[in-house]
């Protein structure tokens, strides 16, 4: 079959104006790009859950030289101070592999947690390679917000936080004893079998006040915890 | 004129690359969600806005502003931005009773940490909005670096 | 100016082999490592994390489906008209950057490699929506479809 664009008549002008513009544009097509970076890494994204309660995390980016001639690896800088990262050395042959691992220690953080190792290489150095590390870290309960407040002159209304608990964990919560004076505390359960609310209200917004509500959480399992929730009236 | 003002090509070219647009979504997707290089999911913290060290002296001036310490007790123990209060995730019950003893509702936040390629800043931010639902918090720019560049 | 008669339909084909052969090349490119694009994308800093993350997934496929579309005589229409969209899209990035003195790798060919930034660049860039919108011009494809609204054989 004949291309159509062939066989067409084309009108005299359109023929007239084809020729040299296409002639420019083509010319100034870009040459070929760089070379990419010699170190090929088998993954450079982790997703995980940690496990409830677990203190860290350990991950291992493996990775190889696939380039021609030695790499050394020469910076590897963490996002944050929690986590590390160890290499069992620096200088890498055509075709070795090596492990980077990396220990993310959680401390007190909690919920999804996005942390990047950043890596630089003899080769590259102005393009390190960024591994990330997304980690959720479950929590055994959540407490919102943990601070209410009044301003001096407000209405003396009740404001609540929300006290929900990780539905995988049989959970007590009971008020620990009387709140400080100046404000009424009440706990109420949520339908739901294992979400609480806490009512706070101030006796009164005339003056000044920093008070503290503290919840006893008893996770089965788990150690339990004595929590603050604090009310300001300023 | 080689092309007249008829809109057919133009219509057509458009539903083509409509399709073309709906055809490499698949395709995209499964980019995301598999590929060993896959990019990081935009998080929320993305929308945690930055200040820079010259815009929170500037809100300073006009309201007290609360600063937040985010590095290791023995960084902020050793010098800090004068007013400033330690906050860290890793003894985040007592930074939350520091933070309620010295905060005033309202009062907007700067938290820091030692510079810009630590996110502990933007994580004790995050954190401060979860659990305070306090929305008027800042990560400095340049964190604690900043600070010294200005008051050597 | 006067050009040979089978010039221009064979340098419009040459055009339409050279920008599938370059949207195909920078695509592919791209897929090795989306990660690398999303973050070249972010670094221009002119669209919000979510969009740079929506931009660098899809654009590499939509550049393959372009090159395809190209060489696929039902669909070349589309193919210069995407051309045109992707290339004004990465003129406006480029040409912002460039503007604003920003100095970031180009993410042309994919995040690692290092273009920078230049003026030649940018002006590099303006090219790709010119040569598509050229060959959209130009489509013999077009006729078709008016010949056939008005009842000609193609």
């Amino acid at each position: 079959m004949i291309p159509h664009s062939l066989l067409s008549p084309r009108p005299a002008l359109h023929r007239r104006r084809a020729g040299l513009p296409w002639l420019i544009a083509l010319s100034l097509l870009p040459p070929a790009p760089s070379a990419r970076g010699a170190l090929s890494w088998d993954t450079l994204v982790f997703d995980r859950v940690a496990a409830l309660g677990a203190p860290s995390e350990d991950f291992t980016f493996h990775f190889r030289n696939a380039g021609s001639a030695p790499v050394r690896i020469v910076a590897v800088q963490t996002s944050c101070g929690c986590t590390t990262a160890a290499l069992a050395k620096e200088i890498y042959a055509p075709g070795e592999s090596g492990d980077l691992r990396v220990t993310y220690r959680f401390g007190g953080q909690v919920g999804a947690q996005e942390k990047t190792v950043t890596v630089t290489t003899s080769d590259a150095p102005d393009a390190p390679t960024v591994l990330v590390l997304h980690v959720q870290i479950p929590e055994l309960f959540t407490i919102s917000p943990r601070l209410l407040w009044w301003s001096v002159g407000d209405a003396p209304v009740e404001k609540q936080a929300d006290v929900a608990v990780n539905p995988a964990v049989k959970t007590a919560v009971t008020l620990a004893a009387a709140p400080d004076p100046g404000i009424t505390a009440r706990l109420v359960a949520r339908q739901d079998g294992h979400d609480f609310v806490l009512i706070l209200q101030p006796a009164s917004t005339k003056e000044v006040l920093r008070a503290r509500v503290d919840l006893r959480i008893v996770p089965e399992g788990f150690p339990a915890q004595l929590v603050s929730v604090y009310a300001l009236v300023r | 004129m080689p092309w007249s003002a008829s809109p057919g090509p133009l219509r057509r070219g458009a539903r083509q690359a409509a399709a073309l647009l709906l055809l490499a979504a698949l395709p995209a997707g499964l980019t995301g969600w598999l590929h060993p290089r896959r990019p990081a999911w935009p998080g929320a913290d993305e929308i945690l806005p930055q200040i820079s060290l010259a815009d929170a002296l500037t809100l300073a001036r006009n309201r007290p502003v609360l600063w937040a310490d985010a590095r290791r007790p023995e960084a902020f123990a050793a010098d800090h931005i004068p007013g400033a209060i330690n906050v860290t995730e890793a003894d985040w019950e007592r930074s939350l009773a520091g933070f309620v003893g010295a905060w005033r509702p309202g009062q907007p936040v700067v938290v820091y940490c030692a510079g810009d390629s630590c996110d502990t800043s933007r994580s004790v931010a995050t954190r401060l909005r979860r659990d305070l639902k306090v929305t008027d918090v800042y990560v400095l720019k340049g964190g604690w670096e900043a600070w010294l560049r200005l008051h050597p | 100016m006067a050009a040979p008669a089978p010039l221009g339909p064979l340098l419009h084909a040459g055009a339409r082999w050279a920008l599938a052969a370059v949207l195909l090349y920078a695509g592919g490119a791209k897929i090795l490592d989306p990660a690398g694009f999303v973050a070249a994308v972010g670094n221009y800093q002119l669209v919000p994390a979510a969009v740079a993350y929506g931009i660098g997934l899809l654009v590499p496929w939509l550049e393959i489906g372009c090159a395809a579309a190209l060489l696929a005589r039902p669909w070349r229409l589309g193919g210069w008209l995407l051309a045109f969209l992707l290339g004004a899209g990465f003129a406006v990035f480029v040409g912002s950057a460039w503007l604003r003195g920003l100095d970031i790798a180009c993410g042309c060919f994919g995040g690692a490699a290092q273009a920078p930034v230049t003026a030649g660049a940018a002006l590099r860039t303006l090219l790709y929506p010119a040569v598509a919108a050229a060959g959209f011009w130009y489509e013999p494809q077009r006729s078709a479809g008016k010949a056939a609204a008005a009842g000609l054989p193609p």
